[in-house]
């Protein structure tokens, strides 16, 4: 007995009389030699002991086992409650639920209401209560004699199967993403491999009579193999068949992309990249029939939101059949995907794919990643991530092709003629390799869970970091040539530098990413911004020296053979016994422009908070139980935990923005002079992406955007300035800050109060 | 578990009237009807009883109700535990009807809970709330709760969540990490004065832990078990953290993560601007 938390009811726990009527008259079995003794009367006993508020529970009774408790018969709880509705499919097809004869408006509707469960699904919900809530669906063998309706369905459960199998393999999904879980409905059948033979077939008599109808309404000779028509009315019979047909096209080229996906290598993308646009054209041609069908059968009162193109409602799909197989929770319905949003959002799915297939196989491990964050941009969906990430790690390797550790020797390569192989490296490099791939993984996953898992990442990254740093150290010491960290960084290490580059890389997404998730407050954008500046120009550093390193060693190769003398771009090399790059300019590449504009906002952002505050545009309120010391604490905790980017802490910050010696007019000048800046290398930038022939089609035209909507918060933010500097001190002007141009840079938006 | 959990009645609440709301401190299981109803009302989840008596007898002096003319219009409840290393309070349920919104309600129920974590010695505070649930993001925001996370489609009605975050101030760093020494507002009511009523016109953030389907999946999140840590735990006064402990256990591989000393070691000198 062990009273001790909450009791359910009002508090009176009465043992049921039946209970007490079975135990006085059952006998009880011997099994396995136990022995069963009569409890009721201890039972009762102990109920009457108990007071209100008292609970008899396990030792293990937590808050996770009271929150997962229901009561039984209340209808808000219990599902059970629900009565309505077939009980079972049996009872169901039984009533006529599900008729297999159909008029063909009819089996659109099937079709139409099927693909809008279908994308439900991929959104998240359940399969029973998405796809598997169509009865012909769960009797897929009954609809045999409807040739039609049953390649149909065949052929909905082989691309389910396929989508499913290649979330699962993924495994980039939360249980908020995608419910893998199958109810032990009839997902997997066999040979839904012969889908297409179905599935063919009624194209093909399909087709015929598409033909039939043309030749007859041209005038031709009828075809002497006579087709059934679809329905009785001849002058519709053409566009029922074309309604038909792009339906049945759309699904065999869906399902024949899938298929090519999974070839390995990326040997299928190419077909798969054909059969994408012939899906696409095909669902254009199912989006233009939504006139016809809904013209054919008006509503009496229209709805918004049909899951049919016809607006009509489907036969054959009943939620309620598979109430019994949901998890024990509260009854809940979901809402199925309107026919509008379906079609978008198998559009959006074909063209993620689209941009998945034109991967380039030769990729660098730099543009890889930066592909990866142009490509999440769009948003794309769970089926489309998990087919990416399947893409770029098969069995281990990047791109099935090398070994992440492989790929970063010849990356170093590349820098370095003789990278060294000795054991210390190669355990580095092998444990670089590891978290590569956790980072691929991860950053195919949503946005939201992707933040929260590049926490993880960059906290091992410094790890690796600090424990390479700390050997290397010692023997550095060993050989007497220590002092060289200090100042330069890692800069001059081809491998520690190359692995640094990729942390600060990390560590700017991790905060360009809050932005989009909308993570930040107003009054956390000057310490954002200001934490995202210092990142990425320790990004830069690194880039540049790596830029010079390159540099050096085609110098070395080419043996001064190129005479010029122009000055040099960039940092200088501090000593080193390779001859120092003096004579030829340090490339900019998009990457690192991008970088110089993404610099030039976040400080114009930092000054231009500055000027509005001393000019008491922006007013900061304190809050009572932290201050803002506690808040950038909270924010930068797991960046005070890794060496590089330099953690920099509050006073750090505080000193740093506090520009006590410029006057406010100085302050507006300096925000205005980065936008400037800004502008100038957004063209540089410009010029950069559309000298760069050999740049990935995903990332060029992500680039193209970025440099749009730079420009816009560029000139957006140097007028904002202006306007509130001519309106003169003090609070006559009302600021705020909107994302509205660019997911991560603020534009100002200034409002007369 | 095994202790008898003592009669909540024995923390004697007097009502303290402000604004014409009365303001009380959770006194027994008369009271949990109110609550209940309060609550089933304006949350669209369900919450079984257990759940309600697992924070109610638990910490009955987190649990707040606000009443006018006798009618309970708003109530709070709330846990505090060992988390990891931390000693964390957690908002689980804040409901004010909607007549009532846009009075400070809220935010007064808040700040009473804040107050006695603080006091029990609570490290930081975490709730979830709707990613559109605007009044509340503003009143939390306002009392200095930073959104930590966001959490995908948390809601079954496939709505993301923010994680909230209150971090108090640690006694010992706020005096060599401030370059100067804010005044800690003290007053309780500073934030309403300072009009943050206007916020609260959506506000009944939806009890994260307790959507159904997400039990499921958070199990490992929130399998705290009810254990007699949990008892002593809520003596007030109990201070259960010290900061040096807490950085150590962070690193799993034993490294001391001495902020301080990186900066010097790693101070590097950075190329400013490209040209």
């Amino acid at each position: 007995m062990d009273p001790g938390l909450g009791l359910a009811g009002n508090g009176t726990s009465q043992v049921s009389p039946m209970a007490q009527q079975s135990a006085a008259t059952a006998t009880f079995p011997v099994v396995d030699q136990t022995k069963w003794a009569d409890a009721t009367g201890f039972l009762k006993a102990a109920c009457d002991d108990l007071g209100v508020g008292e609970l008899i529970h396990g030792e293990n009774f937590s808050l996770f086992e009271a929150m997962s408790a229901l009561e039984i018969m209340d209808p808000k709880m219990d599902a059970g409650m629900n009565t309505t509705g077939y009980k079972t499919v049996e009872e169901a097809v039984e009533s006529g639920a599900a008729p297999i004869f159909l008029t063909i408006s009819q089996i659109i509707d099937v079709m139409d209401h099927l693909l809008a469960c279908e994308a439900t699904w991929h959104k998240g919900h359940s399969l029973a209560q998405t796809v598997f809530s169509c009865l012909y669906m769960l009797k897929l063998d009954r609809t045999t004699p409807n040739a039609l309706l049953h390649a149909y369905c065949k052929i909905t459960r082989a691309t389910c199967s396929l989508v499913r199998t290649a979330i699962v393999l993924s495994d980039i999904h939360e249980e908020e993403d995608f419910v893998t879980f199958g109810f032990g409905l009839p997902l997997d059948a066999e040979g839904d491999n012969k889908c297409l033979a179905t599935l063919n077939a009624v194209e093909e008599s399909l087709a015929r009579q598409l033909r039939g109808c043309k030749g007859a309404a041209s005038g031709k000779k009828k075809s002497t193999e006579e087709v059934e028509p679809l329905q009785d009315d001849p002058e519709l019979e053409e566009d029922f068949c074309e309604s038909v047909l792009c339906r049945l096209r759309f699904r065999k080229s869906l399902y024949h992309a899938l298929v090519y996906m999974e070839k390995p290598l990326g040997r299928g993308s190419e077909m798969a990249q054909k059969h994408i646009t012939r899906a696409l054209t095909e669902l254009a041609a199912v989006r233009a029939s939504s006139g016809f069908l809904s013209a054919r059968r008006p509503l009496k009162d229209p709805v918004e939101s049909t899951c049919t193109a016809s607006g009509q409602p489907a036969v054959g799909f009943d939620e309620s059949v598979n109430r019994r197989l949901l998890a024990p929770t509260p009854p809940r319905s979901i809402d199925i995907l309107s026919w509008n949003e379906t079609l978008n959002y198998f559009e959006q799915l074909l063209n993620d794919l689209n941009r998945i297939c034109s991967l380039s196989s030769d990729l660098e491990l730099e543009d890889l990643l930066q592909y990866i964050v142009d490509f999440q941009k769009s948003q794309p969906d769970l089926v489309a991530r998990a087919r990416l990430q399947l893409l770029l790690l098969q069995d281990g390797k990047l791109l099935g092709r090398e070994t992440v550790t492989d790929s970063l020797y010849r990356a170093i390569k590349l820098q370095n003629e003789r990278p060294a192989r000795d054991t210390e490296t190669y355990n580095f490099l092998t444990q670089c390799g590891r978290l590569t791939m956790q980072l691929i993984r991860t950053m195919c996953t949503n946005p939201a869970w992707q933040r929260r898992k590049l926490g993880r990442v960059i906290q091992e990254w410094g790890l690796l970091l600090e424990q390479a740093e700390f050997s290397r150290e010692t023997s550095f010491r060993k050989s007497g040539v220590g002092g060289q960290l200090e100042k330069t960084g890692w800069t001059d290490d081809v491998v520690m530098g190359w692995a640094a580059e990729l942390l600060c890389w990390v560590v700017t997404h991790f905060l360009l990413l809050g932005f989009e998730l909308e993570l930040y407050s107003p009054n956390e954008y000057c310490m954002v911004y200001w934490y995202l500046d210092h990142a990425l120009m320790t990004l830069m550093h690194y880039k540049l020296a790596k830029e010079r390193r390159r540099l050096e060693a085609e110098l070395v190769k080419s043996n001064d053979t190129s005479p010029e003398s122009a000055k040099k771009k960039g940092k200088k090399k501090k000593g080193g016994t390779i001859k120092p790059v003096v004579n030829k300019e340090i490339r900019f590449t998009p990457s690192v422009l991008l970088l110089q504009c993404y610099i030039n906002l976040c400080k114009g952002f930092i000054w231009m908070l500055a000027a509005l505050t001393a000019d008491r545009k922006i007013i900061h309120r304190e809050t009572i139980f932290n201050t803002e010391l506690e808040r950038f604490t909270q924010r930068f905790e797991l960046l005070h935990k890794i060496v590089v980017p330099e953690p920099m802490t509050y006073l750090d910050f505080r000193e740093a923005t506090r520009h006590r010696h410029q006057s406010v007019k100085e302050l507006y000048q300096v925000a205005y002079d980065h936008f400037m800046s800004a502008q100038q290398h957004i063209q540089e930038l410009s010029q950069a992406v559309s000298k760069t022939p050999k740049m990935e089609s995903v990332i060029k035209a992500q680039r193209v955007v970025d440099i749009r909507q730079m420009e816009q918060v560029a000139l957006r933010n140097r007028i904002a300035l202006q306007i509130a500097h001519q309106a003169g001190p003090g609070e006559n002007l009302r600021v705020t800050f909107e994302f509205s141009l660019h997911p991560c840079f603020a534009v100002a938006v200034v409002k007369k109060p | 578990m095994g202790e008898e959990v003592p009669p909540a009645a024995a923390a004697e609440a007097i009502g303290e009237v402000s604004n014409g709301i009365t303001y009380t401190s959770y006194r027994d299981e008369t009271q949990l009807a109110p609550i209940m109803a309060l609550i089933d009302k304006e949350l669209s989840e369900p919450y079984s009883i257990f759940t309600y008596r697992y924070f109610i007898t638990l910490w009955p002096h987190l649990c707040f109700m606000a009443s006018h003319e006798g009618e309970c219009v708003g109530t709070i409840v709330c846990k505090m535990g060992q988390h990891r290393s931390t000693f964390r309070g957690y908002i689980a349920m804040l409901v004010v009807i909607k007549p009532y919104r846009g009075k400070g309600i809220a935010t007064e129920l808040v700040t009473r809970c804040l107050q006695v974590m603080r006091e029990s010695g609570c490290d930081e505070v975490t709730l979830e709330a709707e990613v559109t649930n605007k009044g509340a993001l503003a009143l939390y925001g306002n009392l200095g709760f930073v959104r930590a996370k966001r959490l995908h489609r948390y809601y079954l009605n496939g709505v993301d969540a923010y994680r909230l975050k209150l971090l108090f101030p640690r006694p010992q760093d706020a005096s060599s990490l401030m370059p100067e020494p804010h005044a800690q507002s003290s007053s309780m009511n500073a934030c309403q004065e300072e009009g943050c009523h206007d916020h609260h016109d959506h506000l009944d953030h939806h009890d994260p832990e307790s959507t159904y389907g997400r039990n499921m999946s958070l199990n490992h999140l929130y399998l705290e078990a009810l254990s007699l840590q949990d008892q002593q735990l809520r003596q007030p006064g109990y201070n259960s953290t010290n900061y040096h402990d807490v950085q150590h256990h962070d690193c799993a591989h034993g490294c001391s993560h001495d902020s301080d000393l990186k900066g010097q070691r790693l101070n590097m000198g950075i190329t400013q601007t490209l040209s």
